[in-house]
């Protein structure tokens, strides 16, 4: 049993040291400011996840309420964080580079400023 | 309904065993046949007990769907010649209720690939930015079916009026 809790606990650790390696990959290689939310906080929220869940582990549950709950913060704020930043950079006037989908909320705004 | 749950499993846990996460949660299950019995006769159980099956299944769900998406955008990442076309989706949400949408919002944010940018409550559309996407459709279906199935956990009997 002890085996077996301290090799999951390993596990998870190192996956979400892979998992933050990822985030840091994509900033360093996406193209612009967007894009590189995507990957700083999504990957880094979820690279800590899987750490809180491997201590998780290592402690063989010993430290139950600290994890839950640093789990839950950051479940609630990594979201939040990346949606107000990236919303307040469309409003500044921060354009995405976007494919040939284009840019649906730019084309929005256009409507409301000009009806033609 | 939930903190009811809440207290008799501790109630129960801490009254035969010790109050350990383990025994919390036996307890907690152990409840759970008690509440669909309940719920025979007593409207608001029943809904509990259906709102605690579709958590469930929900839960899970979601963390296949976000771990799928990480290797998704993993192998965008790691793939050095890879061109990747980003693009803002307007996507129409189907439900009115404000947290729901914030939920909703907050969910889409989680999944690697997808990021909420704005809502409009005048016309009910929401805009996300995609990482890498080829057809809007996808991305709406995609988010669509998370408002279905966050739906089915709230709201377990349909919109209640």
């Amino acid at each position: 049993m002890n085996a077996f809790l301290a090799i999951a606990g390993s596990a998870f650790i190192l996956l979400g040291a892979l998992f933050s390696l990822l985030g840091a990959l994509g900033v360093w290689r996406l193209p612009d400011a967007y894009t590189r939310m995507h990957s700083a906080s999504k990957a880094g929220a979820l690279g800590a996840i899987l750490i809180l869940l491997g201590v998780l582990f290592a402690t063989a549950g010993m430290a139950w309420v600290e994890t839950l709950l640093a789990i839950a913060v950051l479940l609630v704020t990594a979201p939040m964080a990346a949606h107000a930043i990236s919303r307040a950079g469309h409003m500044a006037g921060v354009r995405p580079k976007v494919g040939p989908l284009g840019d649906a909320l730019e084309r929005a705004k256009d409507r409301v400023n000009d009806p033609q | 309904m939930v903190y009811v749950h809440l207290l008799l499993a501790s109630v129960l846990a801490a009254f035969f065993a010790a109050l350990s996460p383990l025994y919390w949660l036996f307890a907690f299950a152990a409840l759970y046949p008690l509440f669909r019995l309940c719920g025979l006769f007593h409207h608001a159980s029943g809904v509990y007990a259906l709102r605690i099956e579709a958590g469930l299944v929900f839960v899970p769900w979601f963390t296949w769907q976000v771990f799928s998406a990480s290797l998704d955008v993993a192998k965008i990442v790691l793939n050095p010649r890879y061109q990747i076309e980003p693009a803002v989706v307007r996507v129409p949400v189907h439900s009115r209720d404000k947290r729901l949408i914030t939920l909703l919002g907050c969910l889409l944010t989680l999944t690697p690939g997808t990021l909420a940018l704005d809502y409009r409550a005048t016309t009910g559309d929401m805009f996300v930015h995609v990482l890498d996407t080829r057809s809007a459709d996808a991305v709406i279906a995609a988010i669509g079916e998370i408002e279905r199935r966050l739906l089915r956990w709230v709201q377990p009997l349909g919109a209640e009026k």
